[in-house]
């Protein structure tokens, strides 16, 4: 019952959250100067056709109503119009959400496959050259632009190289498989497509690695510091005078320890990445929610961009609902 | 070398503070390289000439010994661009996030202070802020009210806000108990004294730790903001303009005009961030 209880309060400061998030969003989007009319229809249109949109989004009511108004739009999964692409914003993120995801997950995989590993091994060894190997890498990919990374892998492996493909979409030479997730990846599996497999993790390693990179550094870091402190606690150290073999301390005796914290940073990370691929997607020209967002910036289409402003929003909070309700599974002192 | 700088003695006793102060703070690399870093940006320009220049050399030269860094492809000397977009970016990570804290630490100590209802929205909300997606939000901010150089500190410092309410609430709440302010409660003290006088100044080495890497990450927002085209415009000495300008001719070998800039980026945010954690260990 406990149990219950606790998912329903988890549920309910979710869903403040979100209404927060649109409640800043609507003021954005609402109080700012300069009229969005205006933006939509550029400053040379007549008076009656900015009369005419202020009336369609209802600009003219009181903010409570239009605060109203623009939550029941937003229930009801409407998330306006693109004029730029002429599509319900909706119908466009349908294939650029999965693209994002794609990129997002393949990165936080491959940051996980290189942090955690090498965090481990800087614990254990302290002072060796993994050590400092790992405070290295730590402080050069927090500090590191990701969009000049990215500029500087094309640099090197495209243009130097010549080993990684143009840094142009996430297909080439091979035709996008059969739509089943929108993930090229997962659909090239499902559908044993080969050909696009290849050519779809050829054009992801670039961006994804460049992530990895950058978002590997704080979950190196976390799993170092945590690991540091279990491996110092007084249990690890029975277990070590109970002559217990030291593979078997560090992973069957620290390393839950750590798991708690590590995953709760690789769950902000991650709800982090849904948002925040924009520079990558930018310069590796991926057809996902942050290129959607930017090119939709550039031409003053506002509807899209805070839709996508949401969206990222909301899937950080499920994110980081779904490690809090892993963390009852993960740690049996929450239960 | 002088080991024992320490016991190092002038015949002034204040100048003798002075430089053995001076001392063990260049002694500490980070702060020696921020120094340096600092020191360039402000007395670096007089130096190296204008950065606007166009045609001072030839377009696009490699590095050579009259343009260490090399030109870019309006011939302009790189070196020099770098230099002055040291100003640029450093004025405005020191300015957002000095506005950031100001706005964000006494509203966190209040929230701690406070409790209850206040604590409650002041809480929800900076949790609501930190889910966004800051660069796309701030990146929409600025193409809706325009991208002067004080609507980019501003927006950066909104956006940064939230942290310093949650810092600054986690690290008064433990003091709000200790027995010194229950004391200055005793002797009838004003709660915005106990707040402004008794307790700010005790959290504050951990804001100023937070400041620096704050720092470090709006002049990394404010190179984002610039590389997709919505912050500084070239030809603007500005890093991250810089990097986009000459990402077009990377793809042809000409390398130059977008590493340097990028290595500016990231030395400056190394330096900064290693500050802040020799500040934390303090």
């Amino acid at each position: 019952m406990r149990i219950v209880a606790y998912v329903f309060h988890r549920l309910i400061i979710l869903l403040l959250a979100v209404f927060g998030v649109s409640i800043i969003t609507f003021i954005v989007t609402r109080v700012l100067p300069g009229n969005p009319a205006y933006l939509i229809v550029g400053v040379q249109a007549d008076q009656s056709t900015v009369d005419a949109v202020i009336d369609r989004l209802g600009l003219d009511k009181p903010i409570l109503e239009q605060y109203w108004l623009y939550m029941r739009q937003l229930l009801l999964g409407d998330l306006g119009t693109s004029w730029r692409t002429g599509n319900p914003v909706s119908f466009d993120l349908s294939s650029r959400w999965p693209a994002t995801l794609e990129l997002a997950s393949i990165a936080m995989i491959l940051a996980i496959m290189w942090a955690i590993p090498l965090g481990l091994l800087s614990s254990i060894r302290k002072r060796s050259f993994s050590d400092y190997l790992a405070k290295f890498l730590s402080g050069l990919g927090v500090a590191i632009p990701e969009f000049w990374l990215a500029t500087l892998l094309i640099l090197v492996f495209f243009a130097g190289f010549e080993i990684a493909p143009a840094p142009i979409g996430r297909i080439m030479h091979a035709s996008p498989p059969e739509s089943i997730t929108g993930m090229y990846i997962i659909d090239s599996i499902i559908t044993a497509n080969w050909e696009s497999f290849y050519a779809s993790v050829a054009q992801i390693i670039l961006p994804a690695t460049t992530l990895a990179i950058t978002t590997g550094a704080p979950l190196l870091r976390v799993t170092r510091t945590f690991m540091i402190e279990v491996l110092d606690s007084q249990f690890i150290r029975s277990a070590r005078a109970m002559g217990i073999p030291k593979m078997s301390i560090i992973f069957r005796h620290a390393f839950p320890n750590v798991l708690l914290p590590v995953s709760t940073m690789i769950a902000v990370l991650y709800g982090y990445l849904l948002g925040g691929t924009v520079l990558v997607e930018y310069v590796f020209s991926w057809p996902g929610m942050g290129k959607y967002a930017i090119d939709s910036i550039n031409s003053s289409d506002y509807a899209p961009v805070m839709a996508v402003v949401v969206l990222s929003a909301t899937s950080y909070l499920l994110v980081y609902l779904l490690t809090d309700l892993l963390h009852l599974v993960v740690d049996p002192r929450t239960r | 070398m002088i080991h024992n700088f320490n016991n190092f003695k002038f015949k002034n006793n204040k100048l003798n503070t002075i430089i053995i102060y001076i001392y063990n703070f260049l002694k500490k690399p980070s702060y020696f390289c921020l120094t340096i870093i600092i020191f360039l940006a402000i007395f670096g320009p007089y130096f190296v000439g204008d950065p606007l220049e166009i045609s001072k050399g030839p377009r696009l030269s490699a590095p050579s010994f009259d343009f260490l860094f090399g030109t870019d492809q309006y011939g302009m000397d790189i070196l020099s661009r770098v230099i002055n977009g040291a100003r640029i970016d450093l004025f405005t990570g020191f300015t957002a996030s000095f506005l950031a804290a100001s706005i964000g630490m006494p509203l966190g100590a209040f929230a701690a202070y406070k409790k209850g209802v206040w604590d409650q929205i002041l809480l929800r909300t900076s949790e609501s802020f930190q889910a966004f997606p800051v660069l796309i939000l701030a990146m929409g901010t600025i193409a809706a009210i325009g991208s002067s150089i004080s609507n980019i500190i501003f927006v950066i410092a909104i956006v940064n806000v939230p942290v310093y309410i949650k810092l600054t609430r986690s690290s008064v709440v433990p003091i709000l108990e200790k027995d010194f302010i229950h004391a200055a409660r005793c002797a009838g003290k004003s709660d915005f004294k106990i707040l402004f006088k008794h307790i700010l100044p005790n959290v504050s080495p951990v804001v100023i730790s937070q400041f620096s890497v704050n720092c470090a990450w709006a002049i990394q927002i404010l190179a984002a903001l610039s590389f997709v085209g919505l912050g500084v415009k070239l030809p603007i000495p500005e890093w991250g303009a810089m990097v986009r300008g000459g990402s077009d001719y990377i793809l042809y070998g000409q390398w130059w005009v977008s590493i340097f800039p990028g290595i500016a980026i990231l030395l400056t945010v190394l330096t900064l961030n290693h500050v802040a954690d020799v500040i934390g260990e303090n």
